[in-house]
């Protein structure tokens, strides 16, 4: 009679309370807030994906700190939240990917492989004694027919097309600049680079590392996904500091 | 006699009848000095009856490994899309690439465990590629066994193919005379085996300054 407001449900991750809500699943979307940034745009010549990384220590290999990950030649995922949640989820979409090729015998689309992680992520909103997957991924990629696409999914499951999106603790910052920018760098994808880069930027603390960022491109032309490495990175970085001066 | 037996309206489906149903194809692979090749006919028979004039049994899985079949197409068929898969999720969950040497253990393993479960993947194998370690030849059977051979020929000119083969094979031939060898080895199948025929196609894979390079074979007939 006397306990706070919605006590007790949030122990079982799938139990309503009473005014409709999912606390565990709340909990993750929190989880994926205190996450490194990650953002995605899509341009008419294909899509970007961007990250930060953040290191517990400078003992860690920077090279092993991964939050881009290749799903097929065309598709490739930027991670937000718990990393080891999103690896398992980044296995079950290379092997979705896989299986779609060898059942159609044609690359998967951005949207069907996007439903497909989904449809996993909202199984863990409904099902006794799980929890869910405290992971957003901002899923890039070129269709073969409908071109450049962009996706994202959050822990309940459910997923939304995006011109840009962003994920992780720089989201509300980086969110306001692209709405009001975008339609100035839908164009090409060097422009939307930058933009990417600059976001970046303004949500990092100290300076940018090129090492402690990870960008990767989807191009139209070939559908193929090419990472960044860091001088190409330090050159993007110096030609913004140019512009900017 | 078997002669009108359709195989596709056949109920007896005995081992001895599937083996006839296998055979038909003259398949071989092998190495040379910087690279190696493996070439196939064209012909996709049913008994007496050629049922395609343009069978597509040599396969590239990535690029650098060519698969070479014989037996069932079906299951030829359904074995290396699931190659091409299994290799392209190696690549990406270790971060290198799959060797020659893995393909073909992969496709040994695959292919003993449903021989041990008694549905055989019915079909002959020749894995060949160029990789980080050189050049390779691989041979597998039904029974999920694999060898690795400097030369091997599969499918029902076999003895054929193979006699010519181990007449003229040498270690170090040149990718010209390898190719030269190996479209003289088809050519016996193709004249003195009924079930093998109708044009060849092939892969040559070799190492130019440390890239692995492609070449196709194809010859209409």
């Amino acid at each position: 009679m006397f306990a706070p407001k919605g006590l007790g449900y949030d122990r079982g991750s799938t139990i309503f309370s009473p005014d409709g809500r999912l606390f565990q699943v709340e909990y993750a979307i929190e989880a994926v807030k205190r996450g490194t940034t990650a953002i995605g745009i899509k341009t008419s010549e294909g899509c970007i994906l961007a990250v930060q990384k953040r290191l517990h220590t400078t003992l860690i290999e920077k090279e092993m700190v991964k939050k881009i990950f290749a799903i097929d030649d065309h598709i490739a995922v930027a991670i937000a939240g718990l990393t080891a949640d999103a690896r398992i989820l980044v296995n079950q979409a290379r092997v979705q990917a896989q299986i779609y090729q060898i059942t159609y015998n044609e690359s998967i689309t951005v949207e069907n492989l996007t439903h497909r992680i989904a449809d996993v992520k909202q199984a863990y909103t409904q099902h006794a004694g799980v929890r869910p997957f405290g992971v957003s991924l901002i899923i890039a990629g070129v269709d073969e027919i409908k071109g450049p696409q962009l996706f994202m999914t959050e822990p309940s499951g459910s997923y939304w097309g995006y011109r840009a999106a962003a994920i992780g603790s720089g989201t509300p910052i980086i969110v306001e600049d692209l709405e009001k920018s975008y339609l100035k760098i839908s164009e090409t994808l060097q422009e939307g680079i930058l933009v990417a880069l600059k976001a970046l930027q303004k949500v990092s603390d100290d300076k940018l590392d090129p090492d402690m960022v990870e960008i990767a491109v989807i191009s139209s032309s070939d559908r193929k996904l090419n990472y960044y490495n860091s001088i190409d990175i330090l050159n993007l970085i110096k030609q913004i500091k140019k512009k900017e001066e | 006699m078997n002669y009108p037996t359709n195989p596709l309206f056949n109920n007896n489906n005995s081992q001895q009848d599937q083996m006839n149903r296998l055979k038909g194809t003259t398949g071989l692979a092998l190495k040379f000095k910087n690279g190696a090749l493996v070439v196939a006919d064209r012909r996709a028979s049913m008994g007496s009856f050629t049922a395609s004039k343009h069978a597509k049994k040599v396969h590239k899985v990535n690029d650098y490994t060519g698969i070479g079949i014989a037996g069932s197409v079906s299951d030829a068929q359904a074995l290396v899309d699931l190659l091409r898969s299994e290799l392209r999720l190696y690549q990406l969950e270790n971060n290198f690439e799959p060797s020659i040497k893995v393909a073909g253990s992969l496709l040994a393993t695959i292919m003993h465990g449903s021989f041990r479960r008694f549905q055989p993947w019915w079909v002959q194998l020749l894995v060949a590629g160029v990789d980080r370690r050189g050049s390779h030849v691989y041979v597998l059977g039904p029974d999920g066994s694999i060898s690795d051979e400097d030369f091997f020929a599969i499918g029902s000119g076999t003895l054929l193919s193979i006699g010519v083969l181990e007449h003229s094979y040498k270690p170090d031939l040149d990718k010209e005379k390898a190719k030269d060898l190996a479209i003289a080895a088809l050519k016996t199948s193709l004249a003195r085996d009924n079930a093998t025929g109708n044009g060849i196609d092939g892969l040559i894979f070799f190492k130019d300054e440390d890239q692995v390079v492609t070449e196709e074979i194809h010859i209409d007939m």
